[in-house]
């Protein structure tokens, strides 16, 4: 049996945008944040610097996307109020024609932006590295944030709050027993057959997600990825997963 | 000169009535609307165009003496895109140049699409989408316009307003020093910043906007990298003898602070100063009572 400790804390604003990969012009919002999305989060409250230019970094930077590569760092999120979602629309500036147009605008162009309304969420981490568990802990526990994280674009400013850490059980499950978890499930961390015991009241979101990407943004892993839509369980035949005392049963996307 | 040291977190307030406070440019420019919990909204964008506008106005950031705004409109401009290419050439397209004379650049970030640099900067100032404070309706106007359809018709053509009749607004912002490093925003930026949110929002003549008028801005400037957060939703509105709906002016509410004054204290080791400007008909309440001002001042004798 494997353990480890969990750094568990929440995260919620009023507006998100975590942008599918396949929209361009009509940006659609995935229903939680990627692991991407929260590595970049994580390393704006330890103050990593962002990329000059893709794959060109400051000086002595070490990428976020390093930081919490799938080698040392695991999320687990789970879904604290009922995803709902908004479309809003923006007028941005419309900057196609060339670099001189935004020394002066004439044209704007209205974008519909499908956002996340009054996100919560928790996140279940672990990291390799005491030295960034420790920081991060430090970090969340003081409020103590080098940027202001936001939750996907930079008008939606997130809160979050540090909740506890605790040490979690890795638990190996047979074929055909199922169990509670309350996080977002990948689906190949479940058995092929009957994978979901699925509950009719309940409503279930199947996303294709990007979980893996290399410092010059390009995606190593995407992978599909259910969801309960008002945060309740999902009753999975699950290969293995972590047991954490008074928070319940989580994987890890 | 130097830049900013200490991280601010903003509360701005202000009322409107009977306009239309952010049109929805997908939507027949009706008000931004949420109707789920029937309230309007403002884009953060509609609030830094306030801002922008005051500091191009009024504080002389119009291309001379070396201060400018860089994201600009064409309404500005005398002579069209020539002018554009005559700007551009005026930053000689370099980040360092476009960092000294822009403030909106310097205060709210923004990507820089220069020939030999291209940069993006994340803003050291953001807002929230601003949202009332209380449910509102929108109320459909008919009206007619001055000008005819086509030349010589006898009749002018009919138009179509939605406006808000009453609203109280509210944005929640932060000042990020770290961010500030970067885009290099110093204390007389942010003294503009502020200036901006209350005089500009004053001062917009816009007839869909006439009838803005600030409230309260609170200004919390932290010892640390710390800042609380959700300000604006710690506020309670409450109608006085009146439904909300029925809302019109500041004599028709009160502001419970109580949620706000708390946190304050309780984060009080961490606070360098706050500083308020406000409105003196507002009325505001903490543990029931109505917080007086003195000179001007509300005395905040009740937080500390």
């Amino acid at each position: 049996m494997r353990s480890a400790k969990a750094l568990i804390f929440t995260i919620s604003g009023e507006y998100a945008h975590f942008r599918k990969f396949n929209t361009t012009s009509s940006p659609l919002t995935y229903p939680i944040p990627t692991p991407p999305a929260l590595s970049g989060m994580l390393g704006a409250i330890l103050g990593i610097e962002r990329e000059l230019a893709p794959g060109k970094f400051p000086d002595g930077t070490i990428p976020v996307n390093e930081v919490f590569d799938v080698t040392n760092a695991c999320f687990g999120i789970q879904i604290l109020k009922p995803i709902k979602k908004v479309n809003i629309g923006f007028n941005l500036l419309d900057t196609d024609k060339s670099a001189s147009s935004y020394f002066n605008i004439s044209n704007r162009t209205q974008i519909e932006f499908e956002m996340l309304k009054d996100v919560y969420f928790r996140v279940y981490l672990f990291h390799k590295d005491e030295l960034v568990f420790n920081e991060l802990e430090k970090c969340l526990i003081n409020k103590k944030h080098h940027f202001t994280p936001y939750l996907g674009i930079s008008q939606c400013t997130a809160n979050l709050e540090y909740e506890d850490t605790i040490e979690a059980n890795e638990l190996h499950n047979n074929p055909g027993n199922f169990v509670n978890v309350i996080t977002a499930l990948k689906l190949n961390r479940l058995y092929e057959e009957k994978p979901i015991n699925f509950d009719q009241n309940t409503s279930y979101a199947t996303e294709t997600m990007p979980i893996v990407m290399t410092r010059d943004r390009i995606i190593r892993e995407y992978s599909e990825i259910i969801i309960e839509q008002n945060g309740k369980p999902i009753n999975a035949n699950i290969r293995s997963y972590w047991s954490i005392s008074d928070f319940g049963n989580i994987s890890f996307l | 000169m130097p830049t900013i040291k200490n991280r601010t977190e903003l509360l701005f307030l202000y009322e409107i009535e009977n306009t239309n406070p952010n049109g929805d440019p997908l939507n027949e420019n009706r008000p931004r609307f949420d109707s789920e919990e029937n309230k309007v909204l403002v884009s953060d964008v509609r609030l830094k165009r306030t801002i922008r506008d005051y500091w191009f106005e009024y504080k002389g950031y119009n291309g001379e003496n070396g201060n400018d705004i860089f994201v600009r409109e064409t309404k500005y401009e005398k002579g069209g895109l020539n002018d554009a290419k005559e700007r551009a050439k005026a930053f000689s397209e370099k980040k360092e140049v476009v960092l000294e004379k822009c403030i909106d650049i310097r205060v709210f970030g923004g990507v820089l699409p220069l020939k030999n640099d291209s940069l993006t900067f994340t803003g050291p100032t953001q807002f929230q989408m601003g949202k009332s404070l209380h449910p509102v309706e929108v109320v459909t106007e008919q009206g007619t316009g001055a000008f005819a359809s086509t030349a010589g018709k006898g009749q002018a053509t009919f138009r179509t307003e939605y406006k808000i009749p009453y609203a109280v607004i509210g944005f929640n912002g932060i000042i990020n020093e770290k961010a500030a490093q970067y885009t290099l925003m110093s204390e007389e930026d942010k003294k503009l910043l502020t200036e901006g949110i209350w005089e500009g929002t004053k001062n917009l003549i816009s007839r869909s906007k006439f009838g803005q008028n600030p409230l309260l801005l609170l200004s919390i400037t932290y010892k640390e990298p710390f800042y609380i957060g959700g300000l604006r939703q710690r506020l309670k509105l409450k109608a006085i003898d009146k439904s909300d709906l029925q809302i019109r002016s500041l004599t028709d509410f009160s502001l419970a602070l109580d949620d706000l004054i708390d946190e304050l204290k309780s984060y009080q080791g961490k606070i360098d100063n706050i500083e308020i400007k406000l409105d003196r008909r507002l009325q505001l309440t903490y543990q029931g009572n109505l917080l007086s001002l003195q000179n001007g001042k509300v005395t905040l004798n009740a937080i500390s």
